[in-house]
Order: structure tokens, then C-alpha cells, then sequence
């Protein structure tokens, strides 16, 4: 199933050194601590920071094999989804759990590739209610309403 | 031993014997969902208890308790989720023993070692608690720093492929867990002024999120509607010869798991991992670790239900809740009229040892519930991807909310999601950066005390139970490198 | 196919029930509350403010007719849950629990929140903080603790970081008696590590609330040297006050309710009337009798005023202590 693996991006050590810079950067804001004797609450992120950077120099020395990046459908697939439930959860609030859960699975399901008009109707649907009632009925989790006509679901 | 007798009686009451079943199906339901934890579960049935006789209480939620620890493995095998942080050793080898379609013989054994860690852990708490109770107290700030690193160094060994990979993982685990209100001067750090950063980063949106989500990522760039993707779930059987090669691991598990669970503020995430570590050293180098090994998933789930007893003991023996389920436990006991304290044993009988009874019992419901369930539950995989992984992800995104009703931690989720598909692609291993977000701030913060108690002075590393497990951490970081660079001469050989 | 007719079985149950549901909210839509109120807590569960308001709001389920749902929001000092409240609608159906903290963060430059965001419906429980040692070391009193820091020793005492009620508490009480240089404030992650550092000796003075440590008084683990309240406390009658000895300190954690500011007066009033009647209920009556907190209502009103002048109170001691930012 994976890929063939590459050799040698410089991409993911660039970012961990630059990661690693980053948090010693943000790191020098934090305010030191009032007890004494206490390393004090930058400690733990400059110690993390640190490390990032070196182990990112060295990685980047080692040029360890990798799996390729998806591309074409693949991509489309992934990066799809990544929006769908970045979507998802952006109206999770604003239109209720139901009716955003509906157009999620709806999406997500055309974006994989059902075109059957009868799964289409029937199991965004279905799954919606199901999920509602496992969560905000059996298991009383405060999932957000939707008001449909005045009514609240 | 007039005290069994005592619980003995009081538990052959319908009403308490109901509650059995009751608790541990409760349990395995919230268990198997990604996000609801056994906390949120037993907090949402303890007003209900306040109705009960407090024994029939307590039964109810030690159901919830055992059966939600066991079920947390179900997700773990079919969908490499762990529905409670506990099973994140278990998606290891248990996702891949199902991906090599033996999930039929991935669940059974993860419900067997479950319920054998369960019962030992059981024992164990019924007859030693309060010896065991002062032992965990001789546990100072200096030793809890010792666990954590000890803890920290399975990630030199966890990793699989390059040692620094895993280090980078770890570090950037490090980095997530600074981030929010510091453990010991109370500081926001790394929140750049954003509110909901300044709470942290809560681990359960993690988890599902570095786990589920990204497993659904991974499986959706193949997904296609049109091929229906039959997997094999193999037997559910384990053959007789496993089961002998099986008992030393679980043995051992166990007693690590409950060692471990003894200290308050170490769960049975902490301890799965360990017992796991300890697992892969003695099974030799030739075991499949990482690839589908049953040692690796007895290993974590008879480690992390005896951990779950082991937070008992001083609950019950102290009055200290081991574990924030423990704390609701011990609520129910303080509303039930109990004061849990050294003498518990003496002026409460009939509800301690009704209690230990109730557990054995639930964890022999367990045993018939999962048997049963199995079966049932295992057609998850049955489901055509393209319909299965908008389910997890529908999962992932509830489960993170329901953590604090927040989207923040569905972000986290969607986030760590994408980290988790990114980190496969570029080929670093995800186990080390979750074992640095759970371990980190505790290493962190029993550091910083240490050194607060001991005036800046470092004598403390140097107290000799301290200095044993750091020592034993620094042997076992020897031995895995030497290991590591042992197994990539010989593929190296192998690729000549 | 078997699975798809499962599925229309299934989605057609769901529909039905959704159906009842929103029928029934329809019908009640014109009174207060008829919808599900929601208790956003800001510490986990389990802890004293998540097994207190959960008492109180099953109670409350029957008083105030209508479901009860409860979340937790630990993190920051109770902030974040209180960032929450702040932040939702105010309608009357998202409650926050306001913790002591509240009237002490944005003092210490660790938040923006005060008790002006919110319009309090009624306090609860007041719970003292306690003063508490092992039985080995030989400190009868409080001065006896007092007097060995004057003497040159190093009293450790155990405390929820330097921004916690307890270590407020405790700071004012070392400033009272001259010894602040002398007791050194030993930050843990809340009781349930601070109690077992008492326990083992790892500290020599605990700090939390009474209620937290009944268990290990009464197993005489843990012996009280002091009660930081105005009289003497129900579960621990023998012992003194810091007034009593001399040591002019108060404090203790707060539980109490309120809703975002600009909540609508009637609902606020139809809140407190149904929350104080499950604050007077047996079941919430029992819960108290069994878990040793200290009941200690107030009304709207007073909580507000009681909320203004601990801001008024902490502001001032936290000026003094060199904590304030």
C-alpha cells in the first residue's frame, strides 16, 4: 500500500528547524516565573525548541527516504476533505449539528464518489438522525440545535 | 476475612446485581466512542447514584469504569482510533493485525488480556491495598520526575526507523503540551493572546484527531465507490500454543499496569506504553512489534485495566483519587456517607469488599458481553470505505466536541489530523509525539518542584530511589539504540 | 441491499422521535426555561466544584423543569468555562459556576475577566480554607508554626500554584504574621497531589478546603491547626479560627452561579427562585449533610455585591502581596 519511497526532500527538516526557531522566538516572551528556584514556565518550550532545531539540522544532513506527496485524484480526495470538515465545522455552530451533519456527509460522500440516488437520499439522512439520537439523546452530549420554522431540533 | 462474607452478602441483591450489566454495556458504549471518556461518563450517571443505595451506586459506575477501559480497544483494532486515551498503546499492533485481516483474533485477544488485567488488578487491590497504599505514598515529586523520563525513554525505542525522527516527534509533543497555562506558576504560555490557546491543547481532540482523522485521510486518497473493498477479519480464535506464549506478558503487564496506575496523576495510557516497552525487550528481537504482534496488544490492554485497579488503591486506602474517574468514584463514596481513609476497611466492609466482588463480576460480564459483541461490532469493517471513513471522521468531529462543546477542539482535531497524515507521509513515527504530550507536562512540573522543594539544589536526582529509575531509564535507552543499530545493520545486510 | 433497508428503518425511528421532540418544544416555547439549560464548569470532573454543582443541578432538573445538561471546561483557573459564558447568549440557558478566581485574575494580569461580565443568580456553598499538618511534626497551632519560621526554619506548604485561592489565602496569612520570607509556597496540581505531599511529609502545611480532607481528619492522618472562616465550621467544631488565634485572615472557595451580563432581570429572578428551591430541596440537603461542604446562600443581589466587594478585597491584597500586575 505505501508508495515508493523517496529520497532526500530538505522540506520536512526545513520546517522542523524553522518550527524549533519559532518557539524559542515566542518562547523569549514568556513571562518569567514568580518562585524562586523555579526554572521558570519558558523553560519546557525553549528545551523543545532547541531540540527541534538541532534534530532538524542533523535530518537534514541524514536525508532520510520518504513517501511521496499525493497528487492528481489523490490530492483531490485528501485536500477535499481536509475542506469538507474544515466547512463542517465552521458551520457546526451557525447552522445547528443537523443540518450541517446533513451537508457534510452529503459532500463528503459525492466527493468519494457515490453517485447512487438512493444512498444519496437515504444515508446522510439517516446517519444524521442516528448520530443525534446516540449522542444528544442516549448520551446527553449538548450538540448545537437546528431551528428549522421556528421549531427547535 | 469476615469482610467478604460481609460483601458476599450484600451483593446477592437484585438490585445491586442488575446494575452489573447495566454499567459495563453503559460503559463499553461511551468506551467505544472516540472522545467520550470514561470520566464524562461516570460524571453523568453520578447524580443518578445519589438516588441509589450507595453499593448499587457504586456498582453502576465501576461497570461504567471496567467496561469503558476494555472497549476503548475496540475502536483502536478496527480504525486505529483509541476511544479512551488508555488504548493508545493498542493501536501499535492492533491496527495492524487487523490490517493483515486477524481483527477477529486482534479483538478477542484484546478483550481476554483485558478482562485477565482486570481480575489480577482486582486481586491485587482487594488484598494489598493498604500495604500498597503507603508504598505509593513513599512516591515523592523527585521519583514522579524519574517515572516520566523512564516513561520518556520508550520513545527511543517505540519509534521504528531512524532514532531522530522520533525525537523530533517527541519534541514537537513537547512543545504542544507548553502550550496553555503552565502546571506550576499558573502563566499563559504560547497562547499569543488567544483565549481558547490559552486553555492548552486538550489530549482527547488530539488523539482522535492524530489517529482517527488521519487514518481517514490516509485511506480516503484510495477510496473509490465503485470497488467494493472486502477486508478479511480472519478467526477469533487464538490457538492454544499462543495462549501459553501469552500468559508471561500478561502477567507481566499486569503488575507493570498497576504499579504504575498505584500513583495518582499516571493513567493507564502511561502504563499501557510501559508495559508495551517492556513487552518488546523480552519478546527478542525477531517479533514483528509495530506490525502486528498479539504480545503488543495483550501487553497494552492487560497493563492498562490493571492500571485502572491500581488507581483504586488510594482511592480507597487514602482517600486520593488516583485518576479524575477515580475522583468521581470517590465523590459517590463521600455522597454514599463513606469517608475513604485508612480505616475504610475496618468501618465500611460490606461496601469495600461488596465493591472488589462487584468488580470481579463486572469484568466476568465483560468477558460474556465482549464474546458476544464481538461479532457485532467487527462488521465496521465490512462497511465500503466510502462510507466508513465519513462515519469515523462524522465520529471524530462529535467526539472532539463533546470533550468542552467547543469547535477550538474540533479545529485541534482537524489539525492534529492533518499533522498525523502529514508525519505518515514524511515517515516519522506519531507514538512518540503522544507519549511527550502526556508525559511532558508531568516530567515538567515535578522538575520545576523538585527544584523549588530542594532550594534550586540538584541533591534530589541523586535520593536513591530517584537515582534507580534514572539509572534504569539510562540502561534502557543504552539497550534500545544498541538494539536499533543492530537491526539496521542487519537490513542493511539484508538489502545487499 | 439489507443494509439500506436497515438503514430507511433506522432513519424513519430517528425522524419520528425528532418529531415528538420538536412538537413538544413547540407547545412550551412561550415560558422560562423551556429549553435545556446548560453549566459550563470550569474544573474537571470530579472535583469539589463538579460534584457540588452537580448535586445542586439534579435537584434543579425538578425544580426548574427542564433538562439540565453540564460540561466541563477545566483549564486556566476556572477562565476558559467563564470565557465561554461570557461569550454566549444571554438568554438565561448557559450558566457558568463562578469560582473564587473571579474575583482575582484580571488583578494578576492572567485574564480579562471580572464579575462585571456576568449577572450572579445566587451563591451556594462557601467552603473556609483549612490549615493542616501530620501528626508527627510538633506544631499544635499556628503559632507554633509561626514561631519556627521566626526561628529560622523553612516551613514548606503545599498550595494549587501561586495563583490558587489556597496560596492567596496563605500569603495573606504569612504577611499577617510577619514570616513570608520564612514559608515557602510548594505549587501542586491541585488536591489530589497536594494532599498525598501532606501526607508524606513532603510538605509540612496543607492548604485547602475543609470539605477535601474530612476522610484523613477523621482517620486523625491529617490534624487541623486552623480555619481561615468567621466562626467555626460544622464538620470541624474543635477547631479554632484564624481569628481566634490572633491571625486576622479570611478565605475560602466560592460556589455560586451566573449567566453572561444583560441577561434579562426575569429571567435571572425565575433562575434563582428555581435553583434556590434545589438549594433548599432534601436531595440537595443530603448531599451536603454527606459531603461536608458548607452551605451558605446568597441571593442575586447579595452575590453581586458580595462578588463587587471581593473584587474591591482581592484587588487590595494582591496589591499588598506583590502579586498584582
Amino acid at each position: 500500500m505505501p508508495s515508493t519511497p523517496q529520497t532526500g526532500s530538505v522540506v520536512p527538516p526545513l520546517l522542523v528547524i524553522l518550527l524549533g526557531a519559532g518557539a524559542l522566538w515566542a518562547a523569549m516572551g514568556i513571562r518569567p516565573g514568580m518562585l524562586p528556584n523555579d526554572p521558570g514556565p519558558a523553560f519546557l518550550p525553549m528545551a523543545a525548541g532547541a531540540a527541534l532545531v538541532g534534530l532538524g539540522l542533523r535530518l537534514l544532513v541524514a536525508r532520510e527516504p520518504h513517501d511521496g506527496m499525493p497528487r492528481g485524484a489523490m490530492l483531490l480526495r485528501v485536500a477535499g476533505t481536509i475542506g469538507l470538515t474544515l466547512a463542517y465545522l465552521a458551520t457546526l455552530e451557525r447552522w445547528g449539528f443537523p443540518a450541517s451533519t446533513f451537508a457534510f456527509l452529503t459532500c463528503q460522500m459525492v466527493l468519494l464518489g457515490v453517485r447512487s440516488p438512493l444512498a444519496l437520499a437515504t444515508l446522510p439522512a439517516g446517519l444524521t438522525a442516528l448520530t443525534y439520537l446516540l449522542f444528544r439523546v442516549l448520551l446527553s452530549v449538548p450538540l448545537p440545535a437546528t431551528r428549522i420554522g421556528g421549531m427547535l431540533i | 476475612m469476615s469482610g467478604w462474607a460481609e460483601g458476599f452478602a450484600v451483593l446477592q441483591d437484585w438490585s445491586v446485581l442488575a446494575m452489573v450489566p447495566i454499567g459495563v454495556l453503559l460503559g463499553v458504549s461511551i468506551g467505544a466512542i472516540p472522545g467520550l471518556s470514561a470520566t464524562v461518563g461516570m460524571a453523568m450517571f453520578l447524580p443518578f447514584t445519589f438516588t441509589l443505595d450507595p453499593l448499587t451506586g457504586l456498582v453502576l459506575l465501576l461497570g461504567i469504569y471496567n467496561g469503558a477501559c476494555y472497549a476503548g480497544a475496540i475502536p483502536a483494532v478496527l480504525i486505529n482510533t483509541p476511544g479512551t486515551p488508555s488504548s493508545a498503546a493498542t493501536t501499535l499492533d492492533g491496527y495492524p493485525m487487523a490490517q493483515k485481516g486477524r481483527a477477529g483474533e486482534a479483538l478477542t485477544l484484546s478483550l481476554l488480556a483485558s478482562v485477565a488485567g482486570g481480575l489480577i488488578g482486582t486481586a491485587l487491590l482487594a488484598f494489598f491495598a493498604p500495604v500498597l497504599a503507603r508504598y505509593a505514598l513513599s512516591f515523592g515529586t523527585p521519583e514522579y520526575f524519574a517515572i516520566a523520563v523512564l516513561a520518556l525513554t520508550i520513545i527511543a525505542s517505540i519509534g521504528g526507523g531512524q532514532i531522530s525522527k522520533g525525537f523530533v516527534a517527541a519534541a514537537l509533543g513537547l512543545l504542544i503540551a507548553s502550550i496553555g497555562f503552565d502546571p506550576v506558576a499558573g502563566f499563559p504560555r504560547l497562547s499569543f493572546g488567544s483565549s481558547d490557546l490559552s486553555g492548552g491543547i486538550q489530549l482527547i481532540p488530539l488523539l482522535v484527531g492524530i489517529f482517527g482523522m488521519a487514518e481517514a485521510l490516509t485511506q480516503l486518497e484510495r477510496a473509490i465507490a465503485s470497488r467494493l473493498d472486502r477486508r478479511e477479519i480472519g478467526g477469533f480464535g487464538i490457538g492454544a500454543g499462543w495462549a501459553r506464549r501469552l500468559l508471561p506478558t500478561t502477567a507481566g503487564a499486569s503488575a507493570i499496569g498497576f504499579g504504575t496506575g498505584m500513583l495518582p496523576g499516571v493513567g493507564g495510557d502511561i502504563g499501557g506504553y510501559i508495559a508495551y516497552n517492556e513487552a518488546k525487550r523480552f519478546g527478542g528481537a525477531a517479533a514483528p512489534f509495530g506490525q502486528g504482534e498479539p504480545r503488543g496488544v495483550v501487553a497494552a490492554e492487560a497493563a492498562n485495566n490493571a492500571s485502572n485497579m491500581g488507581s483504586l488503591v488510594p482511592t480507597f486506602a487514602l482517600g486520593i483519587p488516583g485518576n479524575t474517574q477515580a475522583a468521581v468514584l470517590l465523590g459517590a463514596l463521600l455522597i454514599a456517607g463513606v469517608q475513604p481513609g485508612p480505616g475504610l476497611f475496618n468501618t465500611a466492609p460490606e461496601l469495600i469488599y461488596g465493591s472488589f466482588l462487584g468488580m470481579a463480576l463486572a469484568y466476568l460480564c465483560l468477558l460474556a458481553i465482549g464474546l458476544l459483541g464481538i461479532r457485532l461490532w467487527i462488521r465496521v469493517i465490512r462497511i465500503p470505505s466510502v462510507y466508513l471513513w465519513p462515519i469515523v471522521i462524522l465520529f471524530c468531529v462529535v467526539g472532539a466536541y463533546a470533550v468542552r462543546n467547543t469547535t477550538f477542539d474540533v479545529l485541534v482535531m482537524l489539525l492534529a489530523g492533518v499533522l498525523g497524515y502529514l508525519m505518515t507521509k514524511a515517515r516519522y513515527p506519531v507514538a512518540p509525539l503522544l507519549i511527550a504530550v502526556i508525559v511532558g507536562p508531568i516530567a515538567e512540573e515535578n522538575f520545576r518542584r523538585s527544584m523549588i522543594l530542594h532550594q534550586g539544589s540538584y541533591e534530589w536526582l541523586l535520593q536513591p530511589l530517584t537515582a534507580s529509575i534514572l539509572a534504569f531509564a539510562a540502561a534502557s535507552l543504552v539497550f534500545s539504540a544498541w538494539r536499533h543499530r543492530g537491526r539496521a545493520r542487519a537490513e542493511r545486510e539484508m538489502a545487499r | 441491499m439489507t443494509t439500506m433497508n436497515r438503514g430507511v428503518r433506522a432513519l424513519c425511528t430517528g425522524l419520528s422521535a425528532l418529531l415528538a421532540t420538536t412538537a413538544a418544544t413547540a407547545v412550551a416555547a412561550q415560558q422560562f426555561p423551556s429549553e435545556p439549560i446548560r453549566i459550563v464548569i470550569g474544573f474537571a470532573a470530579g472535583g469539589s466544584t463538579d460534584t457540588n454543582t452537580r448535586a445542586l443541578a439534579a435537584a434543579a432538573e425538578e425544580t426548574c423543569g427542564t433538562e439540565i445538561v453540564i460540561t466541563n471546561q477545566p483549564g486556566g483557573s476556572g477562565v476558559i468555562a467563564l470565557d465561554t459564558v461570557r461569550n454566549s447568549d444571554a438568554d438565561g440557558y448557559t450558566i457558568a459556576t463562578t469560582p473564587t478566581e473571579i474575583s482575582a485574575v484580571s488583578h494578576m494580569g492572567l485574564s480579562d475577566i471580572t464579575h462585571q461580565d456576568f449577572s450572579a443568580v445566587m451563591r451556594f456553598v462557601f467552603d473556609p480554607h483549612g490549615f493542616f499538618v501530620t501528626p508527627d511534626p510538633p506544631y499544635d497551632s499556628l503559632q507554633d508554626v509561626v514561631d519556627a519560621a521566626k526561628g529560622g526554619e523553612t516551613i514548606r506548604v503545599a498550595t494549587s500554584g501561586p495563583a490558587s485561592p489556597y496560596a492567596i489565602t496563605f500569603e495573606d496569612m504569612a504577611r499577617n504574621t510577619g514570616v513570608t520570607g520564612q514559608l515557602v509556597n510548594i505549587p501542586y496540581q491541585g488536591d489530589a497531589m497536594a494532599i498525598p505531599a501532606a501526607l508524606s511529609g513532603e510538605v509540612d502545611l496543607l492548604v485547602t478546603n475543609a470539605s477535601n480532607v474530612v476522610g484523613q481528619v477523621a482517620e486523625e492522618a491529617l490534624v487541623p491547626l486552623g480555619v481561615a472562616s468567621d466562626s467555626r465550621i460544622a464538620i470541624l467544631p474543635d477547631t479554632p479560627t484564624l481569628a481566634e488565634q490572633g491571625i486576622d485572615v479570611t478565605g475560602g472557595s466560592i460556589f455560586g452561579l451566573a449567566v453572561p451580563a444583560g441577561t434579562p432581570a426575569d429571567r435571572v429572578e425565575a433562575l434563582n427562585s428555581c435553583f434556590e428551591a434545589a438549594f433548599r430541596s432534601d436531595s440537595f440537603n443530603a448531599y451536603v449533610e454527606q459531603s461536608g461542604v458548607n452551605p451558605a446562600y446568597l441571593g442575586a443581589a447579595d452575590y453581586d455585591a458580595y462578588l463587587a466587594a471581593e473584587y474591591q478585597r482581592y484587588g487590595e491584597l494582591l496589591e499588598q502581596l506583590g502579586l498584582a500586575q
